[in-house]
């Protein structure tokens, strides 16, 4: 019996299809699994805001995460639970800092400055980072086998259709805000 | 039923398999991520190690001491800035001050304690190191060929006292390196004083003349930049008040091609051009009669020395013309006050004899007490001390005498040259090194205790003796010593120990000393302003001070009573013999770097910026290579 | 007045080095200071005079007259043209001349090492990397964070720290301003010179230090009738060095 030709396409497509829409994300993606199972929701529902642990230094520099030293400002001791135990064995009582992944890391020539977003443009930080508050375990670390960059740099769609403006930190996407705002700037005010 | 498979199925099935490849998002991602990896290069990619901060220090790789403003990500300095109006230093760095924090990662710095044995380098352990250094201890002092010497590259800290002792209990010397720059000639002038010694700094902000005789003023003596600085400022003031300097110099130096008059002169004359200007200072009534009638003693026989050296003499035996002597002591006596520096052990060392002569045109223009300010010595413990060693000078250092040398970590080999030092050594002698790099001195010594690199730890820092008022500074430490170090002064605790000698507990009296002292005012870096020492509570807040990076500053001292010697007894023939003679033959060596001759540390390696990326400085080993065919 | 080809009018901000050569003393601070702050490795062993990289390069100008006379040491960075014969060259529009700050950006990730700029540039002020930076181990941590590291292979030269600009400009964010206090930017070999031979300002701001100076008889541009418009101008009091410097420039080996 001869297959019809419909039929031996398909034996190519279907594979090539799911190869490349379902096996080649996996392969191009490393996933690391971050060092704590930090609870953003429990902090922000105890009263916290964002800018209590992420804030802008007088100096205008972004501190990114906060240091050992102000999560021992509440979490000196163990008891409350498995993660805070973890946190005060590994880190407070030795002095290290939390190895985070950071997500929303930026390869090296980028310089991006809080200050002129937060403080000058009021731009709120769910509008670039999304409902990471609401999390109530850290997403997967997503890395890039070829770049090395966070899979968030990207988005996490392959083809980048349909997504919502804190789903990917590409320069394009950087553009793209400071254009409809008006805001064309040099190369060297975002790059070092 | 039999499955046909032919030519046509495979095409079409391949086909489809590119079909599905292009419908995937493979191919377009792949291309974005394929254009950032070829931009991803196998560079370091710096991140701060923590939050933004500016530590002060001082900076102790030259005598300067210049104030550090060091810019930090947490515990970790990235660069360094000047402190303007910082007491030591006033705003100066120099290349090797600015490129401090990367000594303690330099290829030669070494951790852990090595032993020569046999031409063969070997690391060793820390009992090994006690034990080697132990035996030689015991070994010293039965041998009056066989001593013990340490020397000590900053005398008057605490830890001096500790070599001291080590010299006293061995029966050994506590040598001292000559001082940098032009100190030797303000040596030389204060020896003149009666009574014995007189602390004299220079005060450049005070003269309208600067003759110097190879100390390279413009450059690297003294604060960086400030005799640069001070003379531009001036060339833009009436003519009557610029500042000028005149270097008399027998090569070209940098120092000679930024002066505002080079005076090529004879190598080894030096005395005789000094002794000329003074015999037209005094034949045409030019010098400083009132302060030569109040203020010295012995004019008339200096007078009859220096009226043997007429220009015409002066010319023949400097190369120098008449006319050009007598028009520059005459500009010299019309632009008063002028002051007289001479020689540079590192780079252009003058004889005794010169220096001498210096030292007697600096009384004909009437420099103490002007440009060339009296100052007193920064405040020091002294409990005891006079049960102690006293320094034996570097040049004094008996040949083939020495058993067992201790070389402490501020010894720069600028001053203290292996060649000099090798000649001191009786055969088998052990050398010890605390230097914490494997370079320089630290690469001659048979055994190396490798203590922390500048900036690793507190240092007591006296400024330079070129200065016009002394400074101290306790300079906190910027960065941790490698965690398993071995202290080279615990080791040699240890060894002294074993070898049954006793040595006084380490003292850390000097702000306690500075504190009773009730002297001088304290600059605090982080508020720019200064205090009164009389107005701090207690030792521990001085110490807090200092560990903010805080310098200390003394007041003017009050003129002492009393005369400098214009001849010192005998000085005449041996200064006729000596400027009359054939001229005096000494070792001239190459500077590279600035400071880098007076710098117990050698470059970091980003000063090939200077030596090979640019032809502004030699690079080493091209002037190692030129020394040694000179 | 005076234009330029990129922009219409003369940028907002004028940032201007203002170079005393009667101070330089040819110590090297500046271009020490200039490879701390910009991550500039030190030298490959096959580097020379020609292949390395320097950004701040200092040269001696022959002694003003024929009977000595004090020499000369020149200062040259990135002379920061308003008329930058680099940027018409590059065929990757990896060069950039910012028209608010007047500032020629270089933009290293998007150079393809061709040198064209390295041929136009009259001030000959231009680094190809010909080796892959390199530092001793453990040195890395030395570095600035603020500046990312060039790789091989690509074009770099001095932005007039444009980094600290950047943290200026973070700095008056945070405090809610929008011009930045000038005592906040100030490039590494300002910040380093012991003799303060260099100034450095906005010269848009007819009151400041370098508007002045830059303006007054003694400062001079070099190789002026080039018409390239630096933004880097050089005062010395010996009309012989000026008249020289600014015909004919000084060149290196």
């Amino acid at each position: 019996m001869k297959l019809p030709a419909p039929v031996s396409f398909a034996v190519g497509l279907v594979p090539a299809l799911a190869a490349g829409w379902l096996l080649f994300p996996r392969l191009l993606y490393r996933t690391e699994a971050q060092p704590l199972a930090f609870n953003h929701k429990a902090h922000a529902e105890g009263g916290m805001a964002c800018t209590d642990c992420h804030a802008v230094a007088e100096n205008g520099r972004f501190a990114g995460l906060p240091s050992t030293e102000s999560c021992a400002g509440c979490h000196a001791e163990k008891g409350e639970s498995k993660t805070i135990n973890a946190l005060v064995a590994s880190y407070v009582e030795p002095g290290r800092e939390v190895p985070w992944l950071v997500h929303a890391r930026q390869p090296d020539n980028v310089y991006f400055p809080h200050a002129p977003h937060v403080t000058t443009g009021k731009l709120a930080c769910t509008r670039c980072h999304g409902p990471e508050g609401e999390s109530t375990t850290p997403r997967a670390y997503q890395v890039n086998r070829l770049s090395g960059y966070s899979r968030d740099l990207w988005g996490p769609s392959m083809t980048r259709a349909g997504r919502k403006e804190w789903q990917g930190m590409k320069m394009s996407d950087c553009i793209h805000c400071h254009r409809a705002g008006g805001r064309e700037s040099a190369c060297l005010d975002c790059h070092k | 039923m039999k499955l046909e498979l032919s030519r046509r199925d495979l095409f079409l099935a391949g086909g489809g398999a590119v079909a599905g490849i292009a419908l995937s998002p493979v191919p377009w991602k792949l291309l974005d991520d394929l254009a950032i990896w070829t931009q991803q290069p196998s560079t370091p990619t710096p991140r701060p190690a923590g939050p933004l901060a500016f530590r002060h220090t001082s900076c102790s790789l030259c005598p300067a001491s210049c104030g550090l403003k060091a810019r930090c990500f947490g515990a970790q300095p990235v660069g360094f800035s000047a402190v303007p109006g910082h007491p030591a230093s006033d705003g100066g760095l120099c290349p090797l001050g600015l490129t401090a924090h990367h000594l303690a990662k330099h290829p030669f710095r070494a951790t852990l304690p090595e032993r020569v044995s046999g031409g063969k380098r070997e690391r060793i352990d820390r009992a090994a190191a006690v034990a080697t250094l132990s035996a030689a201890l015991a070994a010293c002092g039965k041998n009056p060929k066989r001593i013990f010497a340490v020397v000590d590259g900053r005398p008057g800290r605490s830890l001096s006292r500790t070599w001291r002792a080590l010299a006293t209990a061995t029966g050994g010397l506590y040598v001292t390196p000559p001082a940098a720059g032009a100190s030797r000639s303000l040596e030389a002038l204060g020896k003149r004083f009666d009574g014995g010694s007189l602390a004299l700094g220079v005060d450049f902000s005070k003269a309208r003349r600067v003759v110097s005789f190879g100390t390279p003023v413009l450059t690297d003596a003294g604060t960086p930049g400030l005799l640069a600085r001070l003379r531009a400022e001036s060339r833009r003031r009436p003519a009557a008040e610029r500042i000028e300097v005149i270097q008399v110099e027998a090569t070209r130096s940098r120092g000679a091609a930024l002066a505002d008059r080079f005076v090529p002169i004879a190598p080894g004359t030096e005395a005789a051009f000094a002794l000329g200007l003074a015999h037209v200072l005094l034949d045409e009534k030019l010098a400083d009669a009132a302060f030569l009638a109040a203020r010295t003693s012995g004019l008339d026989e200096f007078a009859s020395l220096a009226a043997r050296f007429a220009p015409a003499l002066v010319e023949q035996k400097t190369g120098v013309p008449a006319g050009v002597v007598t028009a520059l002591a005459r500009d010299l006596a019309a632009s008063l006050p002028a002051l007289v520096l001479g020689g540079d052990p590192a780079s252009a060392p003058l004889s005794a004899e010169a220096e001498a002569a210096i030292a007697s045109l600096n009384l004909l223009l009437g420099a103490p007490f002007g440009p060339l300010p009296v100052r007193a010595d920064a405040p020091r413990e002294a409990d005891g001390d006079a049960k102690l060693a006293s320094a034996t000078p570097f040049d004094a250092l008996p040949d083939g005498s020495v058993g067992l040398l201790l070389l402490d970590a501020t010894v720069a080999e600028g001053l203290v040259p292996w060649e000099r030092l090798k000649r001191a050594l009786s055969d088998g002698a052990l050398v010890v090194s605390l230097s914490p790099f494997r370079a320089g001195l630290g690469e001659k010594a048979t055994l190396l205790l490798p203590g922390p690199a500048p900036l690793e730890a507190m240092l007591e820092l006296e400024g330079p003796s070129d200065a016009p008022l002394s400074t101290l500074a306790l300079a906190p430490a910027l960065l941790l010593p490698p965690k398993d170090l071995p202290l080279p002064e615990e080791i040699v605790r240890e060894a002294t120990a074993a070898a049954g000698l006793s040595l006084p507990a380490p003292s850390s009296g000097r702000a306690a000393a500075l504190l009773a002292s009730k002297r001088g005012r304290i600059y605090d870096p982080s508020a720019a302003s200064f205090e009164p020492l009389a107005g701090i509570a207690s030792v521990d807040a001085l110490a807090e001070l200092f560990a903010r990076g805080a310098c200390w500053i003394d007041d003017a001292a009050p003129e002492p009573k009393g005369r400098f010697a214009l001849l010192r007894e005998g000085e005449a023939p041996r200064l006729l013999e000596a400027a009359l003679g054939a001229p005096s033959a000494l070792p001239a060596r190459l500077t590279t770097l600035p400071r880098e001759s007076v710098s117990a540390a050698p470059p970091s390696l980003l000063l090939t910026k200077l030596t090979r990326e640019t032809t502004l400085f030699t690079p080493p080993a091209a002037a190692n290579a030129s020394a040694a065919r000179a | 007045m005076h234009t330029t080809k990129h922009s219409s009018t003369l940028p907002a901000h004028r940032y201007t080095l203002v170079v005393d050569l009667d101070r330089c003393t040819g110590c090297g601070a500046c271009g020490t200071a200039c490879a701390v702050e910009n991550n500039i490795p030190p030298a490959n062993e096959k580097a020379t005079e020609r292949t390395g990289t320097v950004w701040m390069r200092v040269l001696e100008a022959p002694a003003s007259s024929a009977a000595g006379g004090p020499t000369t040491f020149v200062p040259i960075p990135c002379q920061q043209c308003d008329n930058p014969p680099c940027v018409d060259v590059c065929p990757q529009r990896a060069i950039e001349y910012d028209p608010r700050t007047g500032i020629v950006g270089q933009i290293p990730v998007r150079c393809l090492g061709c040198r064209y700029c390295m041929v136009a540039c009259p001030y000959h002020t231009r680094s190809f990397n010909w080796w892959s930076p390199e530092w001793p181990a453990g040195m890395e941590s030395t570095l600035n964070p603020d500046v990312s590291v060039r790789t091989r292979g690509v074009v770099e030269k001095c932005n007039f720290c444009v980094q600290r600009l950047q943290a200026a400009r973070a700095k008056a964010s945070a405090a809610g301003q929008k011009e930045i206090d000038p005592a906040d930017y100030v490039p590494a070999c300002v910040e380093a010179c012991p003799s303060r031979a260099l100034y450095f300002g906005d010269a848009a701001d007819e009151k400041s230090e370098v508007a002045v100076l830059s303006k007054d008889g003694e400062s001079f541009r070099l190789l002026a009738a080039l018409g390239t418009g630096p933004k880097v101008f050089y005062r010395s009091s010996d009309p012989v060095v000026r008249e020289r410097l600014s015909r004919t420039g000084v060149t290196r080996g």
